[in-house]
């Protein structure tokens, strides 16, 4: 698998939160977590032709919710696919300790397939670390999950 | 130096580009001959590169599917095939302004086969890097492909049939990384501002452009299993690196470029096929598809072309909460459900007093089921609030995956078209039928590889030809869906169905006459046992009539029936009645039976009543049927 996460040269991390949502205004990780997501009623609009909605999108950026184009979505100074679409899923993987969400994460942020196991369970224990209130946002999740992984002596390395 | 810096400006002052040209109009100038000489444009794959296809009334005989100026670069190409082959040579050594946007850049797949085609050597093009287009393809990162099928879904139109994408996937794919995978799917690109009819109506008549799009396979499945609820069944492909490739170079040429989209024949499904035939000329896609392409028929021809290797399942996240509420008692069922709309009774007794192990299947389910709830509505911060509490006590409790049997794929159902001979007796007189129907699936027919209690038929017609002569026609429908879902302590879908055609009915005590009509209805059905269904459905109808006084007529209606599935076949019982506003009254009863023969085979007998007022009129009739 090729790597998702590339440092981005000489920008150093940086866990703080960011002024505007990454992605600018309107991308997914702006989202919060369990709450005000479009329900099926709008869904059901866009796939009465199995459209798009106008938001012309070829896989050029991260981004398929709203995502600025051509910007890059960074996290400690490193880009970063957009997963925020799948945090609810990812809350449920922690909260249980296992499932597809959490396995898609781990190989976002290059986990090898070695460390996998050690991240479900250190997600899965840390589960109220990292999901602190049900109005957090992605970004809040994602900030979260890397502070747990740089206090975690094999996760560390991913989250550098 | 500075004398070329001079002509230089001068070129730019005058609009002509002194320098490079000599040299570049000479090299493309042979090459463009060799390709006339050659009969390059007539060659196969530059027609389907260029997705031409035959056409009458084009003076080259050709047209284009393609619906933008922006994928031709000769003004005739969308018509000339040979226009745009001898304009893109010439393109291809066009000096060198933007890179990105330069036709070696923009359309890799054209330049790399006239390449080979007439021999050119790679020195002789400009020296161009692709930063866009090689950026893209190692993002995109894929070394094999998958067709993936999500099942039929009859609460959207565009669904009704299924629907087809492309998943694009890296080396180790089986290693978990699927969820980031790349999916191109092509559908409308829709105008959010029309109302949903509006939507049907264009996506029919072919008022919005068919674009591709790519996104992370996740989104799909958001999509598909998450809030529609449908199965995804993935066909992955024995395609090639070199074919994935060079499918991948096309895929690029097609980046932002409109086609004209057909709900019917130029869909989703017809346009991945182009993409597979295209990278293996060899195999007969299209040509199997003249008309309408319905998606699954897609499939079972990918699979006949020996493109697939292997075949997953996906269930749709109903299809795994169903599995975790069977393996729940009633007790802890109504728990679960109480437990989703409040779960301040995790700190009661009858939810602390459980085992840990049931704790953590009933927190569970009361959490998916929650979930489930709130796909279908704009969450508020109750219900955010409630999830969140769910899921704190889903982490203090142990947690088993679930495992869903997979059910018989999609592709190894009975095929589409349905042709039907038989005979019957009604009114004292024999008669032999002829039954036909474009597509799809009835509640009777053989299930396997369909859902239990989802009809979906288009195009149906039914003849009888009496003895003694007289033929009849005796049903014609243009659209018939018949959707039942099970009403339980969980999930409350209603049933309904919709109906719009021509039949003949009983009209009045000694009249039987042709109706045209449409008819509707809701209701709901349970399941009093596995592979059952009971449904009860209140109706209205519109007919025409010659008899009728009323020009159209209108009508109330009940019905009430009983479906079981076997092994063998599919058995159902139903009663309907209509009572009309001129105080006529209408009513029939059915009985049918269908004993599968084989996949594409079945014998079906249909017995029953008709009755008007005080007549009845009694009727029995069997027929063959094979699928094709």
């Amino acid at each position: 698998m090729k790597k998702l996460l590339v440092a981005a040269g000489l920008m150093t991390a940086s866990l703080t939160a960011f002024a505007e949502a990454p992605g600018g205004p309107g991308c997914g990780w702006g989202n919060m977590l369990l709450n005000g997501q479009k329900g099926l009623p709008m869904h059901l609009l866009a796939t009465i032709t199995n459209g798009t909605s106008g938001n012309n999108t070829f896989g050029m950026t991260s981004g398929t919710n709203g995502c600025s184009v051509g910007g890059t979505l960074t996290y400690g100074g490193k880009s970063m696919i957009d997963l925020s679409s799948i945090m609810d899923e990812f809350s449920e993987d922690v909260a249980r300790g296992h499932g597809d969400a959490m396995t898609t994460i781990a190989v976002a942020l290059d986990v090898q397939a070695e460390d996998r196991v050690v991240f479900n369970e250190v997600m899965h224990e840390n589960f109220t670390a990292i999901f602190t209130a049900e109005d957090m946002t992605a970004e809040d999740v994602m900030v979260n999950v890397l502070a747990v992984m740089k206090s975690d002596s094999r996760l560390a390395k991913y989250a550098a | 130096m500075l004398f070329r810096y001079v002509v230089f400006i001068v070129g730019i002052f005058l609009n002509f580009p002194i320098l490079a040209e000599p040299v570049v109009k000479s090299s493309s100038a042979i090459y463009q001959q060799k390709a006339i000489a050659l009969s390059l444009a007539n060659d196969p794959l530059w027609l389907a590169l260029i997705h031409y296809y035959p056409a009458t009334f084009s003076s080259s005989g050709f047209k284009s599917y393609v619906d933008d100026a922006g994928f031709f670069l000769s003004v005739s190409g969308e018509t000339d095939p040979q226009a745009e082959l001898l304009t893109t040579i010439n393109a291809l050594f066009a000096a060198v302004t933007q890179p990105d946007e330069h036709a070696i850049c923009r359309f890799p797949y054209r330049a790399k086969w006239i390449q080979e085609q007439l021999g050119i050597s790679a020195n002789d093009f400009p020296d161009v890097s692709c930063t866009d287009y090689q950026q893209w393809r190692e993002q995109v990162n894929a070394v094999k492909a998958s067709l993936i099928f999500p099942a039929a879904y009859l609460n959207s139109p565009s669904s009704m049939f299924g629907h087809t994408l492309l998943r694009f996937d890296p080396a180790d794919v089986d290693s978990g990384s699927d969820w980031l995978s790349w999916a191109l799917n092509f559908g409308a690109n829709i105008n959010m501002e029309d109302n949903s009819l509006f939507y049907a109506y264009r996506g029919l008549a072919g008022g919005y452009p068919g674009v591709y799009n790519m996104m992370r396979y996740f989104e799909k499945i958001k999509e598909y299993n998450y809030m529609e609820n449908r199965d995804m069944w993935e066909y992955q492909l024995n395609l090639t690196q070199d074919e994935v490739d060079r499918m991948l170079s096309h895929v690029w040429e097609l980046k932002n470029i409109n086609f004209d989209y057909y709900f019917l024949d130029e869909n989703c499904s017809f346009r991945l096929l182009e993409l597979l035939e295209l990278v293996r000329p060899e195999s007969r896609l299209i040509e199997k598809f003249p008309l309408a392409t319905i998606p699954i028929d897609t499939v079972r021809a990918v699979i006949e072309e020996e493109f697939v290797a292997r075949r997953v399942f996906r269930p749709s996240e109903a299809l795994v909460l169903n599995e975790r509420i069977h393996g729940l008692n009633d007790d802890e069922k109504r728990l679960a459900k109480a437990l989703a709309e409040d779960a301040t009774l995790l700190d009661d007794e009858p939810f602390l007093s459980l085992s840990d192990d049931r704790k953590g299947e009933v927190v569970q389910v009361a959490y998916s089921y929650a979930r489930f709830e709130q796909r279908k509505v704009a969450r508020d911060t109750s219900m955010a609030k409630r999830s969140f509490q769910l899921l704190q006590a889903l982490n203090k409790t142990p947690s088993k995956p679930v495992s869903v049997p997979v059910p018989a794929a999609p592709d190894l159902g009975h095929k589409s078209s349905l042709l039907g001979v038989g005979g019957g007796y009604q009114d004292d007189r024999f008669y032999s039928r002829l039954t036909y129907r474009y597509n799809y699936h009835d509640l009777l027919d053989r299930i396997e590889g369909y859902q239990q209690g989802a009809a979906i038929m288009a195009g149906r017609l039914d003849y009888r030809h009496y003895e003694g002569g007289l033929g009849q026609l005796e049903r014609l429908d243009v659209i018939d869906i018949f959707s039942l879902s099970d009403w339980n302590l969980f999930m409350h879908s209603p049933s309904w169905r919709v109906q719009a055609g021509y039949e003949r009915v009983m009209v009045g005590e000694e009249n039987r006459d042709g109706a045209y009509q449409v008819n509707a209805g809701v209701g709901l059905a349970v399941a009093p046992m596995a592979a059952s269904k009971i449904y009860s459905l209140a109706e209205a109808r519109l007919e025409h009539t010659s008899i009728q006084k009323a020009f159209i007529n209108t009508g109330v209606g009940a019905r009430l029936g009983y479906l079981w599935y076997a092994d063998w076949g599919t058995q159902q019982v139903e009663a309907s009645g209509t009572y009309f506003l001129d105080d006529s009254y209408r009513a029939r009863l059915d009985i049918k039976q269908n004993w599968v023969l084989g996949t594409q085979h079945a014998l079906r007998l249909d017995a029953g009543l008709e009755f008007v007022r005080d007549v009845e009129s009694p009727f029995i009739e069997a027929s063959y049927r094979f699928y094709f």
